[in-house]
Order: C-alpha cells, then sequence, then structure tokens
C-alpha cells in the first residue's frame, strides 16, 4: 500500500478554472464558506485526479471548491465559498 | 472563451537530458502569447483509444515574447506521463499545451526587494526561469537560492547555476546534498532547516519575496520553518508537487 | 483531439485478463489512493455507525458491536473510474445485508441510500446494489486491519460499482425513498456507476 496523499496548491488548478473565468481567479480572494478564513485562491489545498479536483480550505479543510470534468462538460461548484473578491485591477 | 483556455499544438525541437531521470524538452509553440517567470503550462496526452492524461508542469526557460519554451521534467516511477515524457517523445513530434497558466508563484525583474528562492530537487525548474530572467534582464536585484538535491549526480543545471554564481552580480547560490556527500563538500549537508534558511536566506526584515518549490513535504516543512523564524506568511509563495492520488 | 504519437497510458487488459475486467480497464498491481480531501484518522474510541431511516436513527454500533456482528470475506475484482482495475482483492467487514438484520428489519428498506463519511464525502446507491451479499462495510483488507489511507477504520465495499461508491471513513448510511446525488455525483458522475456499461459521467447509458 502507498503512503498518504499529499495536496498542492489551488496555484496548479489555474488552467482548469480558466475554462469558467475570464480572468486568473487563482489571484481572487476567496472567503471559506465554513471558516470564513480569507485567502488567495492559489493558496487552496488541491486534491483530486486528472478529471476531478476538490480546493479545501488551507485553515479548516472545508470544501471550498469543486470541479468535474466529464469529456462531455466541465462543471463547477462553488457552494463552499462564500465570497469570491477580485481587485479593480483584475 | 478565456484564451488561458486553447490547446495549441506545441512541436519538440530539442531533448536535453540534465541527470538520469530528469529532461529538459524544447518546444516551439506557434501561438504561444509570452510568460512571466515561475507559471506553468497544462500538457494533454491522448492514446489511441481515446485515452487522455493532462498533467502541469513549471516553464523553466526564462520570461518573455519567445514562442521556444522549456520544460524540465523528472521521471516519475510508475507514472504513466513522465516515463513517456522521457523515453517515447523525439524531436519532431507534437503534443497538446496550454498556457502560460498561473500569476500567483511568479517574479519579474521590476520587483522591488530581495529574492529568496528554496528548491527541492526538480522543483528547481520554475526557480530557475526567473534566474533566468533576472540575468537577462541584468537586474542586480539582491538573490540567494538553497537548492536541495539528493547527491551531486542529481543537480539539475549545476553547470548553469555555477555561472550565475560566478558572475558575481548579487546572485548567491547554496547546495545542500541529503544523501550521498563526497569528500571535499563546501557546500551544506542534510535537510534545509532554520539554520541555512537563517544564515544563507535573507533576513526577515529585509523583506524578501520568498518563492518554495519541491514536493509536498519539502515545502510544508520550509514553508514552516521560514514562518518559525519570522518571515510573513504573506511574503512566502509555495509550489507543491506529487503524487495527488491518480484514482477514486 | 490531437492522437499523442506513443502515448498509449498504462497498458489495457492483456488476453489473460480481458474478459475479466471491464471495457477500458488496465490491470493494476497496486493499490492506488483516491482523494477528494486529507486521510481522515477517526480512532475507534470515538467511531460508530449509524443507519438512519426517513431521517431517523434505525441503529447505532460502536466498534466493539460491530466486530460483534457476523464477518463476512469477500473476495473480489475492484474498478475505478480511472480505468484501473486490481484482481482478486480480499476484504473482511459486515454485509448491509446481516447490519439491516441487527438493525431490526426482517427485509430491507425499499428506495436509495446515501453514504456520509468522515472528512465530508458521500456517494448514493438503490438499496438493491447493496443488498443480496453484494456490499459490505469493510474493516479488514487482505487480513490487515484497513489502513486510514484506504479508508479505516471502515469503508464502503460495493466492488460490482465503480469505486468511487466504495467510499472511505464511513460513517452513516441514510435510507430514502429518493435518489439524491453524492459529492462527485451531483458534479456530473454517473448517478449508479457500473463499469461493465462504462457508467461515469451523467449522460452515460
Amino acid at each position: 500500500m502507498i503512503e498518504d496523499i499529499v495536496p498542492l496548491d489551488g496555484n496548479a488548478a489555474a488552467g482548469r478554472l480558466g475554462q469558467f473565468f475570464t480572468f486568473d481567479v487563482t489571484l481572487a480572494t476567496i472567503t471559506c464558506g465554513h471558516c470564513a478564513f480569507e485567502g488567495p485562491l492559489a493558496e487552496l489545498r488541491l486534491y483530486g485526479r486528472d478529471a476531478a479536483i476538490v480546493l479545501r480550505c488551507r485553515h479548516c479543510d472545508a470544501v471550498n471548491i469543486r470541479m468535474l470534468e466529464t469529456g462531455r462538460s466541465a462543471n463547477l461548484d462553488l457552494s463552499g465559498t462564500a465570497r469570491i473578491t477580485t481587485s479593480a485591477a483584475s | 472563451m478565456n484564451s488561458l483556455l486553447r490547446w495549441l499544438l506545441a512541436t519538440v525541437s530539442q531533448l536535453h537530458e540534465e541527470t538520469a531521470g530528469v529532461k529538459t524538452i524544447s518546444f516551439d509553440v506557434p501561438g504561444w502569447r509570452g510568460h512571466v517567470a515561475g507559471q506553468h503550462v497544462d500538457i494533454r496526452l491522448t492514446a489511441e483509444d481515446g485515452y487522455v492524461a493532462q498533467r502541469s508542469y513549471s516553464l523553466a526557460s526564462p520570461a518573455g515574447p519567445d514562442p521556444r519554451i522549456q520544460l524540465t521534467v523528472e521521471r516519475v516511477d510508475d507514472g504513466e506521463v513522465s516515463p513517456f515524457l522521457l523515453d517515447e517523445l523525439r524531436v519532431g513530434d507534437s503534443i497538446e499545451l496550454r498556457g502560460p497558466i498561473g500569476g500567483y508563484f511568479t517574479w519579474s525583474p521590476g520587483t522591488a526587494g530581495p529574492l529568496m528562492l528554496i528548491a527541492g530537487g526538480s522543483g528547481i525548474a520554475p526557480l530557475m526561469s526567473m534566474l533566468r530572467t533576472r540575468a537577462l534582464a541584468s537586474s542586480r536585484a539582491p538573490a540567494r537560492l538553497l537548492y536541495s538535491s539528493r547527491s551531486e549526480r542529481h543537480i539539475i543545471y549545476r553547470g548553469e547555476l555555477d555561472r550565475l554564481h560566478g558572475a558575481r552580480d548579487g546572485f548567491i547560490l547554496t547546495h545542500t546534498l541529503t544523501r550521498e556527500v563526497p569528500d571535499g563538500w563546501t557546500g551544506e549537508r542534510g535537510r534545509i532547516g532554520r539554520t541555512p534558511l537563517t544564515q544563507r536566506g535573507f533576513a526577515p526584515r529585509e523583506r524578501p519575496h520568498v518563492f518554495v518549490c519541491g514536493p509536498t513535504p519539502f515545502v510544508d516543512a520550509i514553508a514552516d520553518h521560514l514562518v518559525a523564524i519570522g518571515h510573513e506568511e504573506s511574503s512566502i509563495r509555495t509550489e507543491r508537487f506529487g503524487p495527488t492520488g491518480e484514482s477514486k | 483531439m490531437h492522437i499523442t504519437r506513443g502515448f498509449k497510458g498504462k497498458a489495457r487488459a492483456d488476453a489473460a485478463t480481458r474478459d475479466r475486467v471491464p471495457p477500458g480497464q488496465f490491470v493494476t498491481s497496486d493499490f492506488p489512493i483516491l482523494t477528494a480531501g486529507p486521510t481522515q484518522r477517526t480512532g475507534l474510541d470515538d467511531w460508530t455507525l449509524s443507519f438512519q431511516l426517513d431521517g431517523k436513527l434505525l441503529a447505532r454500533w460502536d466498534w466493539k458491536e460491530l466486530e460483534a456482528l457476523p464477518q463476512t470475506e469477500m473476495k473480489t475484482d475492484i474498478h475505478c473510474v480511472t480505468k484501473w482495475s486490481k484482481l482478486d482483492t480480499r476484504w473482511r467487514g459486515v454485509t448491509i445485508d446481516d447490519l439491516l438484520r441487527a438493525a431490526g428489519l426482517a427485509e430491507s428498506p425499499a428506495g436509495f441510500v446515501m453514504a456520509h463519511c468522515d472528512g465530508g464525502y458521500s456517494t448514493n446507491y438503490a438499496i438493491a446494489d447493496l443488498i443480496d451479499s453484494r456490499a459490505m462495510v469493510a474493516t479488514h483488507y487482505e487480513d490487515s486491519p484497513l489502513p486510514a489511507s484506504h479508508g479505516g477504520p471502515a469503508r464502503m465495499l460495493v466492488p460490482h460499482l465503480y469505486f468511487w461508491k466504495s467510499a472511505k471513513w464511513i460513517r452513516r448510511l441514510a435510507f430514502k425513498e429518493q435518489n439524491v446525488p453524492g459529492f462527485w455525483e451531483s458534479l456530473g458522475d454517473h448517478l449508479r456507476g457500473d463499469p461493465w456499461r462504462e457508467q461515469r459521467y451523467s449522460g452515460d447509458e
């Protein structure tokens, strides 16, 4: 059996999330829907496989963002996110 | 549709073995819109039966508009993408690629403040892009790299790093070896802990921009040490790689 | 779509195993780990398994009570939606049939089930897919207690469906009339997930 899985950074999801946003959303500030922790999306914890990813709060581990690509569609769930904030410059 | 999203067809122009199990692959990418140091690309491989694998790799080549880009790829045993890239890919082959991606783990020569880089193994790739970019811009921004490798023969870009260090333009290189240390070695030994970070890095009061790239356990450990010695969390940018689980 | 010259991915099933694995699968001797999140580590003293029927608690077992129930061994092939299959895996645990009996039900309820796990994962089933010795709450793998990384202390084992249905760190089964999509199903994974029909995504037949 292999050892435990380790998460990557939200930064690595920038390409997939680029299918939904016209700017680099990994630079936006995201507010956790569970604990209200705020930080760059790029610093969320990234779990997942090729077609399915989960981005979790780095403070409380709650699911903030989920995404699944089926080949026919790309599906994004933001129900774990309270708010996404971009600076005016973005 | 976002321009980030467009898959481009990249043609292999050169293959260079860096160390055993590590190659730098050069691509010509028509339609490439240029990148900033530290960004990455997604690559997509499609088998004849429709099976698709997608992975992210950091750009190692310097920032700029040049459509000739480089990725440095390390073999992951039991992987299905890196063995293909290292063993099967030939000059003239084409693969799909999208990018540049990610504005978070990036550095530009105009940035005020020192540049502090900490690399584990092939995590050197995006940091090498930063150092190449800095050198090409003739930047005198103070820069330091702490680079952890398993042994001397695992050091990637060794000659080029030595030359950059030898230029005496404000860049200082420190190697550390974690497994095999040869007689007469003058660099650091063992895993990077608080002492080399303090002695060979910049002090928190110098307000460096800190970039850490390597396998997840390496980055986690370094980030903890950096915060413990007083670096602001917001000054530390991390890029982790490693097995994330391939299945469910 | 651009075919990548020379790229095959992992080797597909060979002649010896082709009839035994669903279409498109390759056989591996590894046991890859999935992850929608960090490994959960619930101590046996704090662990319980609950069954709910229409929102009301039907039964709850602590670890010792679960171990006192009839133990079943299952030797089976498992199939992951990411296309690996693993043959002849050996498990031990308590079948859903035995758990329903222990909960005092003479026959199983009709309808659907949602599995709820530590870490917030969930997955849905038709009850018919869990009964008649087709599924269990597994606590042992290859004669050893199930490690946390593979879903220990206890995970669902529903080997005739894709392995995302064999939810790790199981804590609660909620029986209900409606089929509500779980963690991945609500994003587009198939509601049932039969590997022999390649039911990967919503819209696959």
